[in-house]
C-alpha cells in the first residue's frame, strides 16, 4: 500500500533536484513533439502528396529528345487511355524592356498538371489561362521585374503577354531551392522561342496518369526501353526531388539534434533524480529500519517520479504548444505559413508515451540502486559493493533495446539510427577515457598549493562520480560545439570565401558558332574565359556499373547524374593536384596507351576511385573509356566553377559541346550586358553568382536560424546537466566546506577549493569536447563536401565560455555553502 | 589564577519551526590550562551546543568566551579561522573527517593550513603513536569506526592545540574501542599539555576527568 503523506513530503521536498527533473521531461518533451509536429505538417503540406509534387504517377525525363522506342510506347499508352502530359523545362533569361532575370521555364500542354492544382491570383485554372502567346509567372518574377498581368516579357525570341500570377505550385511547394523563378508557357510558343535544339539544357518530360494498379507494370515496362543516353523513367513515389530531399536532409539532422536532447535531458533528469534520492539517503534508511521493503521505497519513489514526470509532461505539452506557435515566424521564408498547423492529438500522445518511456530509462539505475538502502546507514554512510542480479541486467537490456527502436524511429532509418549508437557509444567510451586520463594528469600535478590539492582531491574522492559528470559534460559541450563549427563551415563554405574578385556572371551553353559573337558582347566590358563542356554520364568504375538505384538514395551529389566535361592542358588557378605528378601522367606510366582522365577530389571520393581506376563514360551516345591520372582539388569557394573531369583536348574537341564562360562584370554593366546576351543568343543561360549567393547566404542564414531554434534545446538541456552535476555534489562539498572551517580555514580559501574544482570539472569536459566535436565536425563536412576548418579560437571561445558557465554556476550554487555556519550544519546534519 | 578559557553569561537561542528555543542560559565557566574538564547531561541538554559555542564554531546569543584572552565572540567566521586552526582541536562523535583525503592527508591538513613544512612528519609520527602507519594511503571510508576516530584525535593534535574539544567521541563506537580511544586522548592529551573539555554520557569517562560538569535544560546544575 501506498504511503500518501510520505510521497506528499518527498515531492514538497524535493528543492531544486525536483525541479531540474521536471525541467529536463518538459525539454525533451518539447523538443520531441515540436520534431514530429513539424515533420507531419511538413510530410503532409508539403513533400505528403508525391503525385502532386511530381504532376504525375510516372515521369518519363531526359536531357535529349527521347529515343524513338521511347516514343512509340509513350504513343501507345495513350490510345490505351493512359493520361499523358508532354513538357519541356529548361533555364532562360526572362527580360523586358527595364529588367532581366534567369527564369526556370516550363512550357506545358494544355492538360498540365495531371494531379494538384495550380493556384492562380485570378482563381481560375491554368488551362483556362494559358493560352499560346501568353505566360503565367510566379510571384517572385513579377515582383523582382516589376510586371503587372497584361505587361510583355520576353523569352528567347518569343515576345509573351503575362496572364496571370501564380499563387501556389504544387510541383514548387517552396520556392527557395531553384536558382530562377517559375514561368510557364504554353507547348504553342516553344518553336517561337527558339531555344531547342540549341543545344541547350532542356529537360524533355512526359508525366503519366494512371490506374494505380498498372503504375510498377508500366514503369518497369518503359524501364526496360530506356537507352543509354540517359533517359529515366520514375515513379511519383521513388522519383528525386530536391524538395523532398532537403527536407529529408533537415528533418534527420533535426532528429538528430531532438535525440540529443532528449539524452543530455535524461542525464539531467538521472542526475536530478540521484541528487534528490541521495539527499534522501537518511530517510530511506530510516523506513528500512522501521521495516519497510526495498518493494516499498521503489515503489514510492517511482510513484514519485511518475509524478514528477506528469509535471514535466504538462510543462512539456504546454511550451511544444507555445513553440509551434513561434514555427512561423522561425520558419518565416523557408515555408509557407500555412504549412506550419498547430499540435496535432497524436503528437501529444506520442511524445507523452516516449517522454515516459525515456523518464522510466533514466530513472531506472537510481530508483534501482534503491534496493542498496541499508538501515545501517542511519549510523554510518558506508560504501556499499554494487552486485547486480540477472534481472537488472534483463531490464537493461530491455531499455536499451527499447531506447534504440526510438532512436531509428526518429531517424527513420534503421542503419543510420545504428550507426548513430555505435558513434554514441564510441563517444562515450572515448570522452570517458579522456576525462579518466585528465584526472590522471591532475593528480600527477602534485601542485604546491594546497587549495588546488584539495580540489584536485575532491575530483578523485571514491565515489564522486566525477568521470560520469565530465563524460556527461563533455558530451553536451561536444554536441554544442559541433553545432557552432558545422554553421561555421557552412558560412565559409557558400558565404564568406567567396572572393571579391571572382567571376560574377556564369553564361552557359554557348555555341561553337556563337563564341566570336558571345565575344565581341562581352570583352568590351570584361576579360572572359571560355571553357568547353560537353554532356556525359557516368557509366561504370573499373567495368562495375554504376548502381543508379543506390546513387539516387544519396544525400548530397550522386554518380547517376548527368555530369559536364571538359578538356584542357593545364590546371586552373584555383586547382591543386593532390595525387599524381602531373593533370594526366605520362603515356606511359598510368595511362599508357589509354586515354587519361583527372578528376576532382568530391567526385573521387563519392565513387572511391582512385589513381589508375578505369572510367567508362556515355557521351551522347558515344562510349569511351578513361584512366585516371590525377586527382584535383579546388580551393576557393563552392561557388566558383568547377568541372569533376577533365580531358586532354585532343580527345573531346570533336565532340558535341557547348562552351561556359564565367566573367567578372561591373554592376553597372551587368543587366545591359546580360540583355545583348539574351537577345542575340536566347539559348544561353546567365546566372548572377553575387545573386545566387546572396540568395544561397539568405536560404543558410534561414536555415541556421531553424538549426540554432532547435539546438537551443540541447544546450539548455546541456545546461541543466551542469546544474545537476553540481547539485549531485552539493552535499559533499558542503560537508566538506565546513570540515575545512572547523579545522581553520578562512572563507577564502573554501572559495579557492571550490573555484579549482569547478575549473576542472569544466576542463574534464572541456578537453574531450574540443577533440571530438572537431572530428565529428570534419566528419560532416566531408558528408556534405564542404572544406573543414577547425575554428580553434572560436572553439576556445565557446570552451571558455562553458568553463565560465561552470565556474560561475558552481560559484552561484557554492555562495550559500560558503556562508553556511558550520554549526547550523552539524546541527543539522546530527538531527538527520 | 589564569583561566585558559572563560565563559561568562553565554545563552544560546535557536528558532526552531518558527519558535525561539533557548538551548542554553546563562553558563558561566572557566578551564585552566592542561585541566580535564567532563560535560555530562541528558541527550538534548546542551553539551553539543556548549561545545560548538566554546569552540567557536558557533556563536553565542549572549555572553562572552575568551580563549587564550581572546575575545571569540566578538571575531568573524574568518577571524575564527586562525584560532580553530591553532589554538583549537575538536573531536566529534562522528568523526567528520574530509572523504576525499587520505588518513595522513586528514591529519595533515590542518598544519599544512598553518603553513607547516613538517606537517607530514608530524601526521606520520601521530599516526605512528596511535597505531595507524599502516592505514596511512586509506580513505575514511575504509576506516572502522574506532580508526576513523583515533584519526580525527590525530587531527585535533597536530597543530599541538592549547584546548581540545570533544564531543561524545565514543558514541559512535563499541565498548572496546571506546576505551581505547579515550585512553589515547587523556595520554596524548596529558603529554601535550593541552586542555580536554569533553561532553560524555558516560560516568565512567567522566570520572576520570579533573572536573565533572552537569548540564540539565541548557543551565549548569553542577560544577
Amino acid at each position: 500500500m501506498l504511503n500518501k503523506t510520505f510521497i506528499y513530503r518527498e515531492l514538497r521536498y524535493g528543492g531544486w533536484q525536483a525541479f531540474i527533473f521536471v525541467l529536463c521531461v518538459a525539454l525533451s518533451l518539447i523538443s520531441l513533439i515540436v520534431v514530429n509536429s513539424f515533420r507531419r505538417d511538413i510530410a503532409s503540406a508539403v513533400v505528403g502528396d508525391a503525385r502532386a509534387l511530381h504532376g504525375a504517377d510516372i515521369i518519363v525525363s531526359s536531357s535529349y529528345p527521347f529515343s524513338a522506342s521511347l516514343n512509340k510506347r509513350l504513343r501507345s499508352l495513350q490510345d490505351e487511355g493512359v493520361a499523358v502530359s508532354n513538357g519541356w523545362e529548361f533555364y532562360s533569361v526572362a527580360r523586358n524592356s527595364e529588367e532581366t532575370l534567369l527564369s526556370n521555364i516550363k512550357v506545358v500542354e494544355k492538360n498540365y498538371p495531371l494531379y494538384g492544382e495550380l493556384q492562380l491570383q485570378s482563381g481560375k485554372s491554368l488551362r483556362d489561362i494559358l493560352q499560346p502567346g501568353s505566360v503565367v509567372v510566379a510571384k517572385g518574377l513579377a515582383e523582382r521585374m516589376h510586371l503587372t498581368v497584361g505587361d510583355e516579357i520576353e523569352i528567347g525570341e518569343a515576345r509573351l503577354i503575362l496572364a496571370d500570377i501564380i499563387k501556389y505550385d504544387p510541383s514548387r511547394p517552396v520556392d527557395i531551392f531553384s536558382l530562377g523563378p517559375r514561368v510557364f508557357a504554353s507547348k504553342a510558343d516553344l518553336e517561337k522561342m527558339n531555344i531547342l535544339g540549341q543545344s541547350s539544357r532542356v529537360k524533355y518530360l512526359s508525366l503519366l496518369k494512371l490506374d494505380s494498379k498498372k503504375v510498377s507494370v508500366v514503369e518497369k515496362d518503359l524501364k526496360e526501353l530506356v537507352d543509354v543516353s540517359g533517359e529515366k523513367i520514375e515513379s511519383a513515389l521513388t522519383a528525386r526531388s530536391v524538395v523532398k530531399r532537403f527536407f529529408d536532409n533537415l528533418f534527420f539532422f533535426l532528429a538528430l539534434i531532438s535525440i540529443f536532447t532528449l539524452m543530455l535531458s535524461g542525464i539531467g533528469m538521472q542526475n536530478g533524480l540521484s541528487a534528490l534520492l541521495a539527499r534522501q539517503k537518511q530517510s530511506q534508511a530510516v523506513c528500512r529500519s522501521l521495516g519497510a521493503t526495498s518493494k516499498f521505497i521503489i515503489n514510492h519513489y517511482l510513484v514519485v517520479v511518475l509524478v514528477l514526470g506528469f509535471a514535466g509532461a504538462v510543462f512539456g505539452v504546454a511550451g511544444a504548444f507555445i513553440v509551434t506557435k513561434s514555427m512561423v515566424y522561425i520558419f518565416a521564408g523557408l515555408l509557407p505559413p500555412e504549412s506550419i498547423s498547430n499540435l496535432a492529438f497524436i503528437d501529444i500522445i506520442e511524445g507523452c508515451l516516449i517522454g515516459l518511456a525515456v523518464v522510466l530509462f533514466f530513472s531506472f539505475l537510481p530508483l534501482y540502486h534503491l534496493r542498496l538502502v541499508k538501515p545501517g546507514m542511519i549510523f554510518r554512510a558506508s560504501g556499499t559493493v554494487v552486485k547486480h542480479d540477472l534481472v537488472f541486467w534483463l531490464l537493461v537490456a530491455g531499455g536499451s533495446i527499447g531506447f534504440s527502436l526510438l532512436i531509428i524511429r526518429q531517424l527513420d532509418d534503421v542503419q543510420v539510427g545504428l550507426y548513430f549508437m555505435a558513434v554514441l557509444v564510441l563517444l562515450i567510451v572515448f570522452t570517458s577515457a579522456v576525462v579518466k586520463g585528465t584526472l590522471l594528469l591532475f593528480a600527477k600535478l602534485n601542485s604546491k598549493s594546497l587549495s588546488l590539492r584539495l580540489a584536485e582531491r575532491s575530483l578523485v574522492r571514491p565515489g564522486n562520480g566525477t568521470i560520469a559528470i565530465g563524460t556527461t559534460l563533455g558530451a553536451a559541450l561536444v554536441l554544442l560545439l559541433t553545432i557552432h563549427l558545422v554553421e561555421y563551415n557552412l558560412r565559409s563554405s557558400y558565404i564568406e570565401s567567396y572572393p571579391e574578385n571572382a567571376p560574377n556572371l556564369f553564361f552557359l551553353d554557348i555555341q561553337k558558332s556563337q563564341q566570336q559573337g558571345f565575344a565581341n558582347i562581352v570583352d568590351p566590358v570584361a576579360e572572359s574565359s571560355l571553357y568547353p563542356v560537353i554532356r556525359s554520364r557516368l557509366l561504370a568504375i573499373n567495368n562495375k556499373a554504376i548502381n543508379l538505384a543506390k546513387e539516387n538514395e544519396r544525400r548530397s551529389d550522386s554518380l547517376s547524374r548527368e555530369f559536364n566535361l571538359t578538356y584542357r592542358n593545364k590546371l586552373l588557378d584555383d586547382e591543386l593536384i593532390i595525387t599524381g605528378e602531373s593533370l594526366y601522367g605520362s603515356d606511359t606510366s598510368i595511362s599508357g596507351r589509354r586515354i587519361p582522365v583527372s578528376i576532382l577530389d568530391t567526385v573521387a571520393e563519392m565513387g572511391d576511385m582512385k589513381l589508375g581506376d578505369e572510367l567508362q563514360f556515355n557521351i551522347q551516345g558515344v562510349k569511351l573509356k578513361a584512366i585516371i591520372t590525377s586527382i584535383r582539388t579546388q580551393t576557393s569557394s563552392k561557388l566558383s566553377p568547377f568541372f569533376y573531369f577533365v580531358f586532354p583536348p585532343r580527345y573531346l574537341d570533336s565532340a558535341p559541346q557547348t562552351f561556359f564562360a564565367a566573367v567578372r562584370i561591373n554592376e553597372s554593366k551587368m543587366n545591359e550586358t546580360v540583355r545583348l546576351v539574351s537577345e542575340k543568343y536566347p539559348n544561353i543561360s546567365t546566372i548572377n553568382v553575387t545573386e545566387t549567393a546572396n540568395s544561397v547566404g539568405n536560404i543558410l542564414e534561414k536555415f541556421i536560424r531553424v538549426i540554432r531554434f532547435f539546438a537551443a534545446f540541447s544546450m539548455f538541456a546541456g545546461g541543466l546537466i551542469i546544474v545537476s552535476s553540481i547539485f549531485a555534489t552539493r552535499l559533499s562539498r558542503i560537508r566538506e566546506a565546513v570540515y575545512y572551517k572547523i579545522l581553520g580555514a578562512t572563507s577564502v580559501f573554501v572559495q579557492k577549493v571550490f573555484l579549482y574544482e569547478n575549473i576542472m570539472l569544466g576542463l574534464l569536459g572541456i578537453m574531450p569536447a574540443i577533440v571530438v566535436s572537431q572530428f565529428v565536425t570534419w566528419l560532416i563536412c566531408d558528408y556534405i563536401e564542404i572544406v573543414f576548418r577547425p575554428y580553434l579560437s572560436m572553439t576556445l571561445l565557446l570552451c571558455v565560455s562553458t568553463g565560465l558557465g561552470v565556474v560561475v554556476i558552481g560559484w552561484l550554487s557554492g555562495m550559500s555553502i560558503i556562508s553556511e555556519k558550520p554549526g547550523s550544519f552539524l546541527r543539522e546534519e546530527a538531527a538527520d | 589564577m589564569a583561566w585558559l578559557l572563560e565563559a561568562n553569561n553565554i545563552s544560546q537561542k535557536f528558532i526552531l519551526d518558527g519558535e525561539e528555543e533557548l538551548v542554553l542560559d546563562s553558563i558561566n565557566l572557566s578551564v585552566a590550562p592542561s585541566e580535564f574538564v567532563a560535560i555530562t547531561g541528558s541527550s538534548g541538554s546542551g553539551k553539543s551546543t556548549l561545545l560548538s559555542v566554546l569552540a567557536g564554531i558557533d556563536q553565542p546569543s549572549f555572553g562572552t568566551i575568551s580563549i587564550d584572552g581572546t575575545d571569540i565572540t566578538t571575531l568573524s567566521e574568518d577571524q575564527l579561522a586562525p584560532l580553530r586552526n591553532r589554538s583549537v582541536g575538536f573531536v566529534f562523535q562522528a568523526f567528520h573527517l574530509v572523504p576525499s583525503l587520505s588518513v595522513l592527508e586528514n591529519v595533515m591538513f590542518p598544519a599544512q593550513l598553518a603553513g607547516d613544512n613538517k606537517a607530514a612528519v608530524k601526521a606520520e609520527a601521530l599516526l605512528e603513536k596511535v597505531g595507524l602507519t599502516h592505514r596511512m594511503s586509506s580513505f575514511p571510508k575504509q576506516l572502522s569506526g574506532g580508526e576513523q576516530q583515533r584519526v580525527a584525535i590525530c587531527r585535533a593534535l597536530i597543530n599541538k592545540p592549547s584546548i581540545i574539544f570533544a564531543d561524545e567521541p565514543t558514541g559512535n563506537l563499541d565498548s572496546n574501542n571506546s576505551k581505547g580511544v579515550i585512553k589515547l586522548l587523556i595520554e596524548l592529551q596529558q603529554e601535550t599539555g593541552a586542555a580536554l573539555i569533553m561532553a560524555t554520557h558516560s560516568q565512567t569517562i567522566a570520572a576520570q576527568a579533573d572536573r565533572k560538569l552537569v548540564i540539565h535544560d541548557g543551565r549548569l546544575v553542577a560544577n
